[in-house]
């Protein structure tokens, strides 16, 4: 089995889907290169942030239908502040205007990757410190109870909803002592 | 005639591990690996060269071809504040000692022969320029433009002199690039609207690129169309500003220089960055380019064969060709800009 997969996001994306790779495939080989893809391997390509769209897509669909041993075809997005339903469909329209041999299968992040980290309640502190960030996010919104994707941003805000659940993130992960580098350099 | 390749040590500990370099050289990846000092590192390689030297505690190993000699400069500068002085020099013509000298030791000798003790305030280079085999060395360094902010004032004083020829005024490579400009236009007008052409397609609502001298002083001006006044290209947007001076600099360089720029998409919209690209990569081959991008633009219209890719351990630098990056020597059909984001190497970045 081969599988491609192009990502709109950064580096986490890519780490995590290669981590769930391997707990669903096990000795499942991530390929350095399009070319190296053979026997149980998978290829990914992240937009790193940069403007992700129809040209990256079509350059995915050349790269499958290139290659011609590829099973399984991922473009992995965000949601942001679109509608999921009509997202995936513009994602599969522009993909088949390219006539991919294999049909991509979308996968959206509703509304970022960090929303779904905010999902797992392993990683929120159940009593966070008296006046924390955390315990003053929860007040508002406590994603223990309430479903992380319906997370509106806050009123006034000025930033996207993605930078919402991100900030969110970091403020779970430092109460629970966790500091990724990424997140370091944030604050 | 270039730099083949050179490697540098400053007093803070940073090390640069040798880098070789071509005609074309875009330096690329991550914020804080280390690019802009690369060019720094150059720079201050060749401000220690010359006579008016400005030495600061380091040391490098620099290779040189200039017409078919290959050169090697090794030195050793300790300075502290506001004086420097050399340590060691030596200089190899085609892998033989053609200058030695151990400050210590007291210890000079070129081609062999003894020397009496020389300062060690200037560079063997400069001290020795009129000999056949150092003077094309320290050209070369003359010839490293280190392009800036082109910052300059609204009036310029007129500079006097005069040039026979346009080879001539190019061989002027060390003097501020606004007195080559106002010469250019006296003496050599084709020249000045050549440029002058060349920024008006870039920007067609740009008339013409005129001088204007008011007693001793001077500006550097455009006309626009639909614009009352003629304004001075100190007046205009930093892009158009930079576009010009640039272009400028281009044209008046002279074959064998080293032209250094960081960030070459500072200040340029995609209306002129595709044409300053391109304006480069004409120049390229007689000319060596050291240039930094971070830009998708200007990474992507650079072929991959030129990039060269920088990665910091703690403070030792080191530098990989693009063309051994096996993640880019690949058919897929992503732009290279995107591949190179994807390549572990990049990944790695600073570690």
């Amino acid at each position: 089995m081969n599988c491609y997969f192009l990502m709109e996001g950064q580096k986490t994306e890519k780490q995590v889907y290669s981590a769930w790779m391997g707990y669903l495939f096990p000795g499942i080989q991530r390929r350095e290169r399009l070319e190296d893809l053979q026997g149980n391997s998978y290829f990914m390509l992240a937009g790193h942030g940069y403007p992700f769209g129809e040209r990256q897509i079509n350059q995915a669909v050349m790269d499958v239908n290139r290659h011609g041993d590829i099973q399984h075809f991922f473009i992995c997005v965000d949601a942001e502040d679109e509608d999921v339903e009509q997202k995936r469909l513009f994602i599969t329209e522009q993909a088949s205007r390219y006539k991919p041999l294999v049909q991509p299968v979308v996968v959206i992040a509703n509304c970022c990757i960090e929303t779904w980290f905010l999902g797992n309640q392993k990683m929120i502190v159940q009593d966070p410190a008296l006046g924390s960030r955390l315990g003053r996010l929860r007040k508002n919104y406590d994603v223990m109870t309430l479903d992380p994707e319906l997370m509106p941003k806050p009123e006034n805000s000025l930033s996207a909803r993605a930078r919402f659940h991100y900030w969110y993130l970091v403020a779970a992960m430092k109460e629970n002592g966790f500091f990724t580098l990424k997140v370091i350099r944030a604050w | 005639m270039g730099i083949l390749s050179f490697s540098y040590e400053d007093y803070s500990g940073w090390k640069l591990h040798e880098m070789s370099l071509g005609g074309m050289n875009l330096l690329v990846g991550h914020s804080g690996a280390g690019k802009t000092k690369i060019l720094r590192a150059l720079q201050t390689i060749c401000q220690s060269a010359g006579k008016q030297p400005k030495l600061v505690s380091s040391s490098w190993s620099i290779k040189i071809r200039i017409d078919g000699n290959y050169y090697s400069w090794n030195a050793q500068v300790e300075s502290d504040l506001g004086s420097g002085h050399f340590l060691a020099e030596t200089v190899l013509l085609n892998d033989k000692e053609l200058l030695f000298r151990q400050v210590d030791g007291a210890v000079s000798r070129f081609k062999g022969d003894a020397l009496p003790k020389l300062s060690n305030s200037f560079s063997v280079l400069a001290l020795l320029d009129n000999e056949d085999e150092i003077s094309p060395l320290l050209n070369v360094f003359n010839g490293i433009v280190f392009v800036d902010n082109f910052n300059n004032n609204y009036y310029i004083d007129v500079p006097s002199g005069s040039f026979s020829s346009f080879e001539e005024l190019r061989l002027t490579v060390a003097e501020n690039l606004y007195n080559r400009v106002y010469f250019m236009n006296k003496y050599f007008p084709d020249e000045f609207n050549l440029v002058g052409s060349q920024f008006i397609e870039i920007f067609p609502t740009v008339k013409s690129i005129m001088v204007m001298e008011i007693f001793q002083y001077w500006s550097l001006n455009i006309v626009e169309q639909g614009v009352d006044n003629v304004i001075s290209v100190r007046e205009s947007s930093s892009g158009m500003y930079k576009t010009l001076m640039f272009l400028f600099e281009l044209h008046l360089v002279p074959p064998g220089s080293v032209i250094l720029l960081d960030e070459i998409e500072n200040s340029l919209g995609v209306n002129c960055l595709d044409q300053v690209v391109s304006a480069a990569m004409e120049r390229a081959g007689e000319v060596q380019f050291v240039l930094t991008s971070h830009h998708p633009y200007v990474i992507n219209n650079i072929p991959h064969k030129y990039w060269k890719l920088v990665r910091r351990h703690g403070s030792e630098v080191t530098v990989v060709d693009a063309t051994e990056i096996r993640a880019l020597n690949t058919a897929s059909s992503h732009d290279r800009f995107m591949q190179l984001l994807n390549a572990p190497e990049f990944e790695e970045g600073i570690s």
